[in-house]
């Protein structure tokens, strides 16, 4: 792309390349951006320049939304120090870890009513929590492998998180 | 500065002509920026509804009222709803119409007694009649349109919807999704505080929900769900399967059919003000049909529509009771039922301010006269979303999402594929479109291959297939082998839809329908586009001329532009072209500078400091 777009997400919304981030500047930053690269502002311009646009806006567009995930996040940090988490079918090895996920799993199909929803819900995110700090003290002590590991199994938690939606939601709709 | 001294008098003086059309199942509408405030056009009876109901006669076609008068007669002629099939393969039809035999492949094409129709010519003489509408008004062809397609249209109806609109000499400055229109009619960015809002759309043959979070003039589409077939026709459906149960009427035809619908309609809508109605069925019958029957038979298509909500909710990140403005539209959201129902759904009063049928009309305008150049000091931008998850097959029938749903537009993503064979020479690309994880659960859109890839072992090819998402929801994919460098690629269109040719055709028809010289079309066009083309240089120099490099770079750039406006001036449509094409050319490293310009302000030019001070 000959058009001079940071492209490290992190310097396009001005942001320090770290797991934490200051969500109202990425948001403000987005908006900044399309404001000004947006192919609506490029209406009446030439085809050219309607081009660019769409190819300017559409990588601002991309580097937001991982940005703006957590766990999108997590993995462009890693991405960064060339440490990919390319294939989603890639999991972790540590069997008592797997252990747990079944036990968690069958629990999930045990809830009988919205208050034993939500108590899943919350002890789901303080084991998610657990393994975020996991996660942070690797990636600040440079223990990539071990970085990785840690959000492999963290989408273990993601996925139980968006299966107890779902079920939050049957819930819902009685 | 010699090129800026060419230019007309008045330049960037003279409004440009610009439109907002709602391309409705049951009606359609026209409206126009009038003394800075939108209006939806009436006819000549003063009635600003246009029926979507079109009607072929041996010589002539009639659009609107007359079209629905002529219907009675000759129902087989006549075409209500015809939104519903576009974009649509023949299976996907209901038989409300014969169809030509060679439908079974490709777009199918309904029998009239003015020749094989498809849906796309249908909507474009809709288009037609709102074209006239407007240019009436505003005296002069049209600069620029904008057009409303419901939020969870696909691929293929949306590449319908502009197919039409070119069929219509409609120039469309952009699709956009009508729940996002409706809330910019409601001037809800005007508003400081920084919302979220629900658009609860129901129309007569589709329901779209949209959660978008408004800030500043920026309206951000977070998540768009819905069905594009559900709406007030559906409910319809139902009391005409009442009626049909009730008189003992075990075939009906399709005169009769009709008739009911329109009855069954007028007792739906009048049911809004009254506990019960009268339905008479025709032959001394007359049937009651109260609020409560209709709210009970109501209650599982809400269920539906609920079901929606709760998903783009979710989608969104959101909570129903998050939500802090709720807008309703589409003339179906009359019913008290349902305003009720969504009301105690978002725990929170529903807007019904603006006519419910006219709002996302109203809506296009103002987006039309921002983007054709007339309101440049509006904040207004829109960031909307693809509705469906946009994907190609794997082995096994198996889906690869490549976009997800709700992912904001235009959008790019590539992913990697590889060869499963050993000198494997050729990869068959399969676009498909939804939700479901099988093939043969989504909607197919494109096919194409990749030829000539070098032999090599199985897995070790590497192919990239790179997905676009124009600002219009529109797609094009290239696949590439990145070892060998051979590409191949198609700009999508969907199974259903009608190639290139096929429309140059249909435009050939019509403009002999209008007796037009088909070479004075083309020339026409060219110096439209060329006129625009000069307009954006003067514009882009006048504001960034200092960025070009040396007096050798501007003078290529007046040449390229002197040659154009000479060429403009003849007769020779592909000389023209080519002029177009010799300015482009002459003009990127300037556009690229200048597109550089943008990137360094918006990088430069807001810190979260300044926004803090305006809190």
């Amino acid at each position: 792309m000959p058009l001079e777009l940071p492209q490290n997400y992190f310097e396009l919304f001005q942001l320090a390349c770290a797991l934490e981030v200051d969500e109202r500047q990425l948001t403000e930053q987005y908006r900044a951006l399309q404001r000004e690269l947006h192919p609506d502002r490029f209406a009446a311009a030439g085809p050219q320049e309607r081009r660019l646009a769409a190819q300017a806006a559409a990588h601002v567009n991309q580097a937001y939304r991982t940005l703006s995930d957590r766990h999108e996040r997590a993995a462009y940090l890693l991405h960064l120090q060339e440490v990919e988490m390319d294939d989603e079918k890639d999991t972790s090895t540590d069997t008592e870890f797997l252990m747990r996920q079944m036990e968690l799993r069958e629990g999930m199909e045990a809830l009988d009513g919205m208050p034993a929803v939500e108590a899943f819900g919350t002890r789901l995110e303080q084991e998610a929590g657990a393994l975020w700090e996991d996660f942070g003290a690797c990636y600040a002590g440079e223990r990539w492998p071990d970085a990785r590991e840690a959000l492999l199994k963290l989408r273990f938690y993601r996925r139980l998180q968006q299966q107890l939606q779902v079920c939050k939601e049957q819930f819902a709709a009685g | 500065m010699a090129l800026l001294q060419i230019s007309e008098p008045g330049q960037g003086g003279p409004r440009r002509r610009a439109c907002g059309i709602d391309l409705g199942t049951t009606h359609s509408l026209v409206a126009v920026m009038r003394d800075g405030q939108a209006v939806t056009l009436p006819d000549a009876e003063g009635r600003h509804r246009l029926p979507s109901v079109v009607h072929y006669g041996a010589g002539s076609e009639t659009v609107g009222w007359s079209a629905v008068q002529a219907a009675a007669d000759d129902p087989d002629n006549t075409f209500f709803s015809i939104k519903r099939s576009m974009g649509r393969g023949t299976a996907d039809l209901d038989d409300a119409h014969d169809l030509v035999e060679d439908s079974a492949v490709g777009v199918p094409r309904f029998q009239t007694v003015a020749g094989p129709k498809t849906a796309v010519e249908i909507s474009a003489d809709i288009l037609s009649a709102l074209r006239a509408r407007a240019e009436e008004e505003l005296g002069g062809e049209l600069d620029g349109a904008v057009i409303t397609v419901p939020a969870y249209f696909d691929e293929a109806q949306r590449q319908a919807t502009k197919d039409a609109a070119r069929l219509a000499c409609l120039p469309v400055l952009r699709l956009i999704n009508e729940p996002t229109a409706a809330s910019i009619a409601y001037g809800l960015d005007q508003q400081d505080d920084r919302g979220l809002i629900a658009v609860f759309d129901l129309g007569g043959g589709t329901f779209d929900i949209s959660i978008l979070r408004l800030s500043r003039g920026v309206f951000e589409v977070l998540a768009t769900g819905g069905d594009t077939e559900l709406g007030g026709d559906d409910l319809d459906r139902i009391l005409l399967a009442w009626v049909q149960k009730e008189c003992g009427v075990e075939e009906a035809d399709r005169a009769w059919t009709r008739r009911i619908l329109q009855v069954v309609r007028e007792a739906r809508e009048a049911l809004s003000q009254q506990e019960s109605a009268r339905v008479d069925c025709g032959d001394g019958r007359v049937l009651t049909l109260t609020r409560d029957e209709l709210e009970q038979w109501s209650a599982p298509l809400l269920e539906r529509m609920l079901q929606c909500c709760r998903r783009a909710l979710s989608d969104a990140g959101v909570e129903a009771g998050e939500v802090q403005e709720v807008v309703m539209v589409g003339g179906v959201t009359r019913m008290p039922y349902l305003r009720r129902e969504v009301s105690k759904f978002f725990s929170r009063e529903v807007h019904t301010g603006i006519d419910p049928d006219r709002v996302v009309a109203l809506g296009a305008a103002v987006q039309a006269d921002v983007l054709v150049g007339n309101a440049q000091d509006q904040d207004l931008l829109l960031l909307d979303v693809i509705p469906l998850s946009l994907g190609i097959e794997i082995m096994g029938g198996l889906v690869e999402r490549i976009i997800d749903r709700n992912t904001t537009i235009p959008a790019h993503h590539a992913q990697e594929f590889t060869t499963f064979k050993d000198g494997q020479t050729a990869l068959a690309v399969h676009v498909v479109q939804g939700e479901r994880e099988l093939v043969s659960d989504c909607r197919s859109l494109a096919r194409f291959e990749l030829r000539d890839i070098p032999p090599m072992a199985a897995g070790a090819a590497r192919i990239r297939v790179e997905f676009q998402v124009d600002a219009d929801g529109l797609l094009t994919v290239e696949a590439m082998e990145t070892i060998s460098g051979v590409r191949a690629g198609v700009s999508v269109k969907p199974s259903y839809g009608l190639e290139e040719s096929e429309i140059e055709q249909m435009l050939r028809e019509s403009i002999e329908h209008a007796e037009e010289d088909v070479a004075s079309r083309a020339l026409n066009e060219q110096q439209v586009e060329a006129d625009r083309v000069v307009q954006a240089l003067r514009d882009a120099l006048a504001a960034d001329g200092d960025i070009l490099s040396n007096d050798a770079e501007r003078a290529g750039i007046e040449a390229a532009a002197q040659a154009l406006i000479q060429l403009r001036d003849g007769t020779d449509a592909d000389a023209i072209r080519a002029g177009i094409k010799a300015l482009e050319e002459a003009c990127e490293p300037f556009v690229e500078r200048r597109m550089n310009r943008s990137i360094r302000q918006a990088m430069q030019g807001h810190r979260v400091e300044e926004f803090q001070e305006q809190d």
